[in-house]
């Protein structure tokens, strides 16, 4: 006998991603998430990030690693909220659910906030198919990988709002053409904004933060 | 390896579906569709279902996954065309902005139940 479901495998998932949804916009909070290959420079960016919008907008992080509290201690300096998810809790995931992001953000005053970060767990994958309830999914692609990722990860660029190029310091002495990386980013996703940064130098940041400023007064 | 809790959803679904139909029913097939655009990777979903299973009445099951093309409409021309790459490329006007209208499905279809032997 067949039983007829037609039920989507994720449905779980974007559940609790549109009540995230929800509870970020009845808050005015902007939620970025931050994707990327383990070592691309999320943290780097984020604490960089923190201390430039420290003063004008107040900022939470919660950061996804499957082990250790290592990223963020690196970001405890900042006078920033943050909510460690560790996901070998859950079975070692490679990357985050809405569910994780529901507890963590139980733990934080969202009165107080204006931007909520989230740090997934370091993957050029998973990440790509949960949806976090976020208002812009933010994918990182260091100097150092080479320009060929978006096209070998197409998924993790094709939903993102943003793909951003990183550790540009680098430029001078890699091999690493960032034209030819930003344009394999558009053959897959033509509508993404395309930044280069370095969170070392400062490089760009300028524009990340308008951008965030920009988000977050159109929320 | 995110097909690891991919897997758990749709045994959850399924296990839900079968009970109700009557908890002496086994599962005999299990039909999926995987879109071509998503980052699911069918022999993993197989080996993590039969990992998964063992012994419970969804054990032994055989899945059908049919893979679903990514079809695209194409924003300068408004053709719809089926697409083997993530790289969408018009082949009507060669423009290269173009919406996925299929693709990104993960959806558990239907299952098979029987009586057990």
């Amino acid at each position: 006998m067949e039983i007829k479901i037609v039920k989507k495998i994720l449905e779980k998932n974007d559940a609790a991603a549109g009540e995230l949804r929800t509870l970020f916009a009845q808050n005015n909070i902007l939620a970025v998430n931050l994707m990327s290959s383990p070592g691309s420079g999320k943290t780097a960016l984020l604490d960089r990030t923190l201390e430039l919008l420290a003063g004008d907008l107040r900022c939470a992080v919660i950061e996804g690693d499957i082990a250790t509290t290592l990223d963020a201690e690196r970001l405890a300096r900042h006078n920033a909220p943050l909510v460690q998810v560790n996901t070998d809790t859950f079975g070692g995931d490679c990357h985050l659910e809405a569910n994780m992001i529901a507890g963590a953000v139980e733990q934080l005053d969202l009165d107080a906030l204006d931007i909520v970060f989230i740090e997934n767990v370091g993957n050029l994958v998973c990440p790509a198919e949960f949806d976090l309830g976020e208002d812009m999914k933010v994918s990182l692609l260091s100097a150092t990988e080479g320009e060929d990722k978006p096209l070998k990860y197409p998924l993790m660029f094709r939903v993102c709002g943003t793909a951003i190029i990183t550790k540009c310091d680098l430029l001078g002495v890699l091999d690493f053409d960032a034209a030819a990386a930003a344009d394999n980013v558009r053959k897959v996703n033509p509508d993404a904004r395309i930044l280069q940064t370095s969170a070392k130098t400062g490089q760009g940041m300028d524009e990340w933060i308008a951008l965030l400023k920009e988000l977050f007064g159109n929320k | 390896m995110h097909e690891l809790s991919v897997t758990q959803e749709i045994i959850d679904t399924i296990e839900q579906a079968r009970s109700d139909a009557g908890s002496h029913l086994i599962v005999t097939a299990v039909h999926l569709k995987i879109g071509r655009f998503t980052a699911v990777v069918p022999d993993y979903l197989r080996r993590y279902y039969e990992m998964l299973t063992q012994n419970t009445p969804l054990h032994g099951a055989e899945l059908h996954i049919e893979l679903v093309p990514i079809v695209a409409r194409c924003r300068a021309c408004g053709a719809e065309f089926v697409s083997d790459s993530p790289m969408l490329l018009c082949p009507e006007c060669g423009a290269t902005r173009a919406d996925v209208l299929a693709g990104r499905d993960l959806l558990v279809e239907s299952i098979e139940v029987d009586e057990p032997d």
